[in-house]
């Protein structure tokens, strides 16, 4: 049952918001956990509510009401009010919310919604990724598997006269391995999400990822620490993916631009990498766990191509930084749920496949590193510098993979980074993840092919 | 919003339902409470925020089988019992699964309610950003302030049908800045936080201008050449250290499943003889204390490391009933899901190491880490990171920043490297160190 959200919006401004926008939404969702082949967890969880924002006086109140009773939304329509009034105080900066508005109904188109699927089927599937993994090898000592799916209901409405309602199905599945062998511990990572029901997670890929990752932790026993200093690299699909997405896509984000805490503010139109190199954000690619519709702010999402041939061409926006910028909203504005505004984030952000293949670039390659997997990475946007963590990788040695090497840190500039890369492959592949940003989690996916990097800085333990 | 339900009794009535489902023993979780913010933008106010922080979790168990389900308005709590069951029934059993904890004796601990925060009004929030904004752009090269100011004030209860029946009000609130400096070419960035359970703790022109300071400094930092150093580790970024070895690495969950490096290392030495960690849930007024975990258990004071030697893990009922050993009172606990292990308060103590400041920088070349976000492995305790915010040390005196540089080290023998500590503790976020330095820790630079 979803609530009228409109006479809320009218409330917000018969108040004095200059701008308003009313969301509610509710999220039901699954999420089971299997340890070494004992189920830890069966969870089902609903959340409900209202987020609700109103500008006045270039600033912004937020406030959130759980449930989906109207009066107490109605409450946090006047909380909201006075919260910006209080918060324009230590402002000066004015501009006026502009936009067009949006209007529009979209479903995710789920085969096997979550919500029909029996739940003893759900537990089988994360049972039997848990068991396979086990059967790889003696060696494999912890085994954790997580399924999860969630159906989102949600509705907003602004002040623009925007009207959009919504129900977005993902469903995810998770493995993490512990190999151990003679005092030695590694451990190795693979996930597979998507907008979708169960058929996200009973694809060939889905399927046989618990032994792959498996395979890779019991690999990565024999592995050496990495050696540090700058090398010539070769970042594999996933690797890549989170790089553009950390060393560059956050610093391609508006509202990082506005707060002058971004290295790009000034730079469309310049160089900033060699003429190989393309990037680009698409919510709009079927059925990625990154992609969607319209955002939570309600604007229809769109592809951004946020470098062209090495040139910076576009920033990602929300309907603020659009309007203090004096364009239109991209898309790209995202909340985790009702009870964070939304702000500027990246859906599914790419390299956009080149002409190499796997093997011309290691023929390049006499002396350097192949990094492969990806833990986590982050990015200082206002100094430029990014750090990154691979899962593990090889040396590299006259073109052949000579030495199987252990979690290398990868750092480097953003300025520096997208002029050093040399090649980019054919085999452009999607993976799924978490972005955190202000406190909040989105589902974005980071994609690459293969790239070729002629020099990097490896912080190695030797 | 406090005092408003009376979340035992919800609790109760939960726990009363799921039992009439048919579940043989029932847990809930509840919390309640607001949580108001001001975000900083360009050393303006961009948002003020308000939220209602509410939620239900039941666990119940049938047959050994353990089901739970959440919601986030208290008045779909009965809901959440019924579902719980429903999950119980549809799962399998657990064999490691021993029940949920009985009652124990519960001494309260002092200072974790602070009624300033809990009445702190989004006005005043305002006030104090505008404080640290001001402090922050006074320095050199200054061309960005953001942060925010946070307080919160909630009360949690668990009730479980063994009798555990509590509940506590608890306030936290923090205050960080992170600012961005710029000379032509040259930019850098500067961060600093204060958090605590009290109002008095905040001192948001203090933290503006530390920020303010590192980001202006640094605008002169240099490259450095890859080698060994010594390297002192601010209290500021503790967390990734000392923090991690206890709250992930001694976590009872990742030593019982052989995730941990330090799995099976009780009784060795992991590190410098005159260092002691310690877990205390029961520290007045910390900022991780509680007089109860997630699970009802009372709190206590747990040695991880005692002189160098590794003593304990932390635990919940759980691990603790697959380990054979008590709990440590360590279940941490969101409504939306089942306990998990997770550290109080994670102290370091090394009184024989203890060094004035003079002799603590007395290096002939080191480094001084302000911060960094990385995190070790925590299979195997490798610690490779960037040095996000750091100085050169030169002939006992902190001269210059220094930037693309990152560390590499194993979190073991970066301890047992400890062989000097200051004299002044410092509480960051829960963790409560001295600087502390090790005397050689691989840097990387950029050549």
């Amino acid at each position: 049952m979803m609530p009228e959200i409109e006479r809320l919006v009218e409330k917000a401004e018969s108040l004095g918001a200059e701008f308003a926008e009313v969301r509610w939404q509710r999220v039901e969702s699954t999420r089971l956990v299997v340890v070494d082949g004992t189920l830890r967890e069966l969870n089902t969880g609903v959340r409900e509510g209202f987020g609700i924002r109103a500008f006045v006086g270039g600033a912004w109140g937020f406030s959130t009401v759980h449930g989906g009773d109207e009066s107490a939304a109605m409450r946090a329509v006047e909380e909201a009010v006075r919260l910006a009034s209080a918060a324009s105080k230590l402002k000066s900066e004015r501009f006026k919310m502009g936009g067009e508005p949006s209007t529009g109904t979209w479903e995710t188109r789920a085969r096997m919604d979550p919500r029909e699927v029996d739940i003893s089927q759900k537990i089988d599937f994360t049972v039997e990724l848990n068991d396979s993994a086990r059967a790889v090898d003696q060696r494999v000592k912890n085994v954790n598997v997580a399924y999860v799916d969630t159906v989102s209901q949600e509705r907003v409405a602004n002040t623009l006269g925007t009207r959009v309602s919504q129900e977005i199905v993902r469903t995810r599945a998770a493995v993490q391995i512990f190999a151990h062998e003679a005092g030695t511990t590694e451990r190795a990572f693979e996930s597979v999400g998507g907008l979708g029901g169960f058929e996200v997670v009973q694809t060939d890929k889905a399927l046989a990822m618990g032994e792959e990752a498996a395979r890779r932790a019991v690999d990565l026993l024999s592995a050496k620490s990495a050696p540090a200093g700058p090398f010539k690299a070769i970042l594999d699909p996933k690797l890549a993916g989170v790089f553009i997405h950390e060393a560059f896509g956050h610093a391609c984000e508006a509202d990082e631009v506005l707060a002058k805490m971004s290295i790009l503010e000034g730079r469309i139109g310049e160089r900033v990498g060699r003429e190989i190199v393309n990037v680009s954000d698409d919510p709009t690619l079927p059925g990625l766990y990154g992609s969607y519709a319209f955002d939570s702010e309600g604007s229809r999402a769109r592809k951004k191509h946020l470098v062209r041939e090495g040139v910076l061409t576009s920033f990602m926006h929300n309907l603020e930084t659009a309007s203090r910028m004096g364009t239109v909203s991209t898309g790209n504005g995202r909340a985790t749920d009702y009870s964070h505004p939304p702000v500027v984030r990246m859906s599914n952000t790419f390299i956009e496949p080149g002409d190499w293949g796997v093997e011309e670039m290691f023929a390049e390659v006499r002396d350097g590193i192949y990094a492969v997997g990806s833990l986590y990475g982050y990015t200082d946007p206002a100094k430029g510098e990014f750090v990154f963590k691979a899962e593990g990788g090889w040396r590299i040695k006259n073109g052949e993979r000579v030495e199987r090497l252990r979690e290398v840190a990868i750092t480097g500039t953003i300025l520096e980074i997208l002029h050093n890369i040399s090649a980019v492959g054919r085999d452009l592949q999607f993976d799924p993840g978490h972005c955190g940003k202000f406190g909040q989690w989105v589902p974005v996916t980071t994609g690459s092919p293969h790239i070729l990097v002629e020099r990097v800085v490896f912080g190695g333990m030797r | 919003m406090i005092g408003m339900v009376d979340l035992q009794s919800i609790g109760e009535d939960v726990v009363r339902r799921a039992t009439s489902e048919g579940a043989e023993e029932a847990e809930a979780f509840l919390v309640s409470g607001r949580r108001i913010s001001v975000e900083v933008e360009k050393g303006e106010v961009k948002t003020a925020r308000s939220e209602i922080l509410s939620g239900v979790g039941v666990r119940s168990v049938v047959q050994g089988k353990v089901g739970f389900a959440y919601a986030t308005s208290l008045s779909d709590a009965l809901d959440a019992a019924v579902r719980s069951v429903k999950n119980a029934l549809a799962s399998k059993p657990d064999p490691h699964f021993k029940g949920l904890p009985d009652p124990g004796r519960v001494s309260p601990v002092e200072g974790l309610f602070d009624p300033r925060v809990a009445e702190l009004d989004v006005a005043e929030a305002v006030e104090f950003v505008g404080e640290m904004v001001s402090a922050a752009s006074s320095k050199a090269g200054v061309v960005s302030v953001g942060g925010a100011m946070s307080a919160s004030s909630h009360e949690v209860a668990v009730v479980n049908s063994r009798g555990v029946s509590l509940s506590e009000k608890r306030t936290s609130t923090s205050l960080y800045a992170f600012v961005a400096a710029r000379d032509g070419d040259k930019s850098s960035s500067g961060f600093e936080i204060n958090s605590g359970r009290f109002l008095r703790e905040i001192n948001p022109s203090w933290v503006g201008s530390q920020a303010g300071e590192l980001a202006s400094t640094l605008l002169n930092a240099v490259r450095i050449e890859t080698g060994t150093y010594p390297m002192v580790i601010d209290p500021l970024t503790m967390g990734p250290f000392i923090g991690f070895l206890v709250s992930a690495a001694a976590n009872g969950e990742n030593v019982m499943y052989g995730r941990s490096f330090l799995a099976g290392k009780i009784g060795q030495t992991v590190a410098s003889r005159g260092v002691t960690v310690l877990d205390d849930g029961t520290l007045a007024g910390g900022e991780g204390s509680a007089s109860f975990d997630g699970e009802g258990v009372p709190t206590r004071r747990t040695p991880i490391v005692e002189r160098g030697v590794l003593k304990n893990y932390i635990h919940n009922t759980y691990t603790a009933g697959r380990m054979g050993v008590e709990s440590t009172g360590n279940a941490s606990r969101s409504f939306d899901s089942l306990p998990g292990v997770g550290s109080h308060n994670v102290i370091l103590e090394a009184p024989d190491l203890e060094a004035s400041d003079e002799d603590l920088f007395d290096v002939r070349r080191g480094i001084l880490l302000k911060l960094t976000e990385d995190r070790p492995n925590l299979a195997n305790g490798e610690f490779s990171g960037m040095v996000y915010m750091g100085f050169l040390i030169e002939n006992g005196e902190v001269t210059t920043g220094v930037k693309e540089a990152s560390f590499g080290i194993h979190l073991i023998d970066l301890l047992k490297g400890i062989d000097a500590v200051g004299r002044e503790k410092r509480a960051v976020m829960g963790i409560i160190s001295p600087p502390v330095r090790v005397r050689e820790v691989r840097v990387a630079g950029p050549s």
